[in-house]
């Protein structure tokens, strides 16, 4: 498993998509911190609001992430380098489970340089300009960017699940990405189109849908002119359980599916 | 006394569609180049495919290096290297790149390695060059270096020569002889040239729709097949039916080219040039035909019946 994690980011540090998509997040952070400083200064009531504000933005992360996850576990059946790889000894829940693995990490990384970079260049702003930088909430900041931050890795570690079980299912990047992008803007369309719906069933199933739960701890979430947030621990246990529960089936499937069906490429 | 390096027990596969394979029994010796023969969709790629672990076999056991059971496979298969269809390349990367990849999934820590493998394909000038701009034949010989890069003691190679120069398969030749020879190691090869098979392989099976027909060495395949004289004139038919008169041979055949075919071993050749020369026969070419893989093949599945 050791090699095989070994060669899988030795491929990731040669991958143009991978390398593009560091630079595509380091120049957003950087162009969202320059920007919002320019519109409402850089004056702060803590040295971590700035990481408060950044999560509000994380929602383009998860067009961008679900994406590559997409093409990493499709890889192995376009190139034929799961062919190998299995040939070589490596088992098919380790291959599984090391490209998820490596799929969290990618997560991390991502989200550490996202984040961290726009904190950076926010505070060094501040600095230079001589913007007044408060404490007069800074527990309050770091409890509520924590929870986002710990929030979102572990939605974009559901939903690298889904598409990783959609990908180990489909094995052909095309049709992948595709059944990807239906599943992202399903999720939309089920927070947003299904939020007033009349039948209790639908409701249930918006009410539950990842994104209705990264809409509301992000902020984002609005239901009759009002911005509804978690509140109470109900609301954490449910935002924590949905994804865990999502995380457990769609591994499992991928690896009914790997470890039952026969390669071929 | 030589050990299996493989052996398949009763082994079937079988998709919705039917059989592929069929109580498939077989043994692969070590040092053995064994040569895989069937026609497309015989079953060939299946096999080999269950020897890497990618097909689950609906039935039957195989062993590797007397390992069985799916753990025991598993590390056994480290001992083998395969190139299947086509080579499993990431054409962005540099063959030396590629190499590395492979190295990390083997856990070889020595980059000697590499340019071992590279100079054992006679790809040392290209290392750098990526895998994008690679011939066929640059690719194929890529593919079997990355077989060769754990120093397996089985090679399984699907059509290794397909799509390759008559340069290139030489040159395939050549690498393949020259690791049975210095380095020992065991080969599977199936191949649809059957003529440069029979210049290689030391032993063969021929398997057809899912089952094993025979495995012969190439020895005895030698031995079992008879060899022809093979002459050209004018008008076959008459002359076949003059020489089965005047010799008393039954066993006079005339071939699709109108080539007369005579078994070597049932006529005296001085007697049969005496024939030709009183009956005024005229000889337009004459040569032996050495018993062949291909005839030997056709024999065995019944002639045309494919």
């Amino acid at each position: 498993m050791k090699d095989f994690l070994r060669a899988e980011v030795y491929f990731l540090r040669k991958d143009v998509a991978f390398k593009s998509i560091t630079v595509l997040f380091a120049l957003a952070s950087l162009g969202l911190a320059v920007a919002l400083g320019r519109i409402g200064g850089y004056a702060l009531s803590s040295p971590i609001e700035p990481l408060r504000t950044a999560v509000s933005f994380s929602i383009f992360l998860y067009f961008i992430i679900p994406m590559f996850i997409c093409f990493f576990i499709t890889e192995g059946f376009e190139y034929g380098s799961v062919q190998n790889i299995i040939a070589l000894g490596q088992s098919r829940q380790g291959y599984i489970l090391g490209k998820y693995l490596l799929g969290v990490v990618l997560i991390l990384w991502w989200l550490l340089q996202f984040f961290g970079l726009f904190l950076i260049v926010y505070l060094s702003a501040a600095l230079i300009t001589g913007s007044p930088v408060g404490h007069e909430t800074t527990a309050e900041d770091i409890s509520t960017a924590m929870r986002a931050v710990g929030l979102n890795i572990l939605y974009l570690a559901a939903y690298s699940a889904v598409v990783m079980m959609l990908g180990v299912m489909i094995r052909k990047a095309a049709s992948a990405i595709v059944a990807t992008l239906f599943f992202v803007f399903g999720n939309f369309l089920l927070t947003g189109y299904l939020q007033g719906t009349s039948s209790a069933f639908l409701r249930l199933l918006s009410d539950h849908a990842l994104m209705t739960q990264i809409m509301k701890f992000s902020g984002m979430y609005v239901e009759n002119s009002q911005v509804i947030l978690l509140t109470g621990t109900s609301d954490y246990v449910r935002a924590v359980l949905i994804p865990v529960i999502v995380i457990i089936v769609c591994l499992t499937a991928a690896l009914l599916s790997l470890e039952k069906r026969d390669i071929h490429i | 006394m030589k050990l299996a390096v493989f052996e398949a027990k009763d082994v079937t596969k079988r998709y919705s569609s039917g059989f592929v394979l069929q109580g498939l029994d077989m043994t692969i010796m070590a040092g053995d180049i064994y040569g895989f023969v069937g026609e497309n969709g015989a079953g060939k790629t299946t096999l080999m495919k269950i020897i890497g672990g990618l097909v689950q076999p609906t039935g039957g056991e195989i062993t590797l290096f007397g390992q069985r059971g799916k753990k025991e496979l598993r590390v056994a298969r480290r001992g083998v290297g395969f190139l299947i269809e086509m080579p499993a390349l990431y054409p962005h990367m540099s063959a030396e790149e590629n190499l590395k990849f492979y190295c990390h999934v083997l856990g070889i820590r020595n980059p000697q390695r590499i340019d071992e493998v590279l100079q054992a394909v006679a790809l040392t000038d290209a290392g750098n060059k990526k895998a994008s701009d690679y011939s066929l034949g640059m690719r194929q010989r890529l593919g079997l270096a990355i077989a060769l890069l754990g120093s397996p003691q089985l090679l399984v190679l699907d059509e290794p020569i397909n799509g390759l120069d008559p340069a290139g398969i030489v040159d395939m030749r050549q690498i393949l002889e020259r690791l049975v020879k210095e380095q020992g190691v065991t080969v599977l090869i199936s191949s649809h040239i059957l003529s440069e098979l029979q210049l290689l392989a030391t032993q063969y099976g021929f398997i057809h729709k899912g089952r094993l027909l025979k495995e012969i060495s190439a020895a005895d395949l030698l031995r079992s097949a008879q060899t022809l004289l093979c002459i050209s004139t004018p008008n076959a038919e008459s002359a076949a039916a003059l020489l089965k008169q005047r010799l008393q041979i039954a066993d006079i055949t005339v071939n699709a080219p109108g080539e007369l075919r005579i078994p070597k071993a049932s006529v005296d050749l001085e007697r049969l040039m005496a024939v030709f020369l009183q009956e005024g026969i005229p000889v337009e070419g004459f040569n032996m035909s050495a018993p062949n893989l291909e005839h030997y093949y056709m024999d065995l599945i019944g002639g045309g019946e494919r």
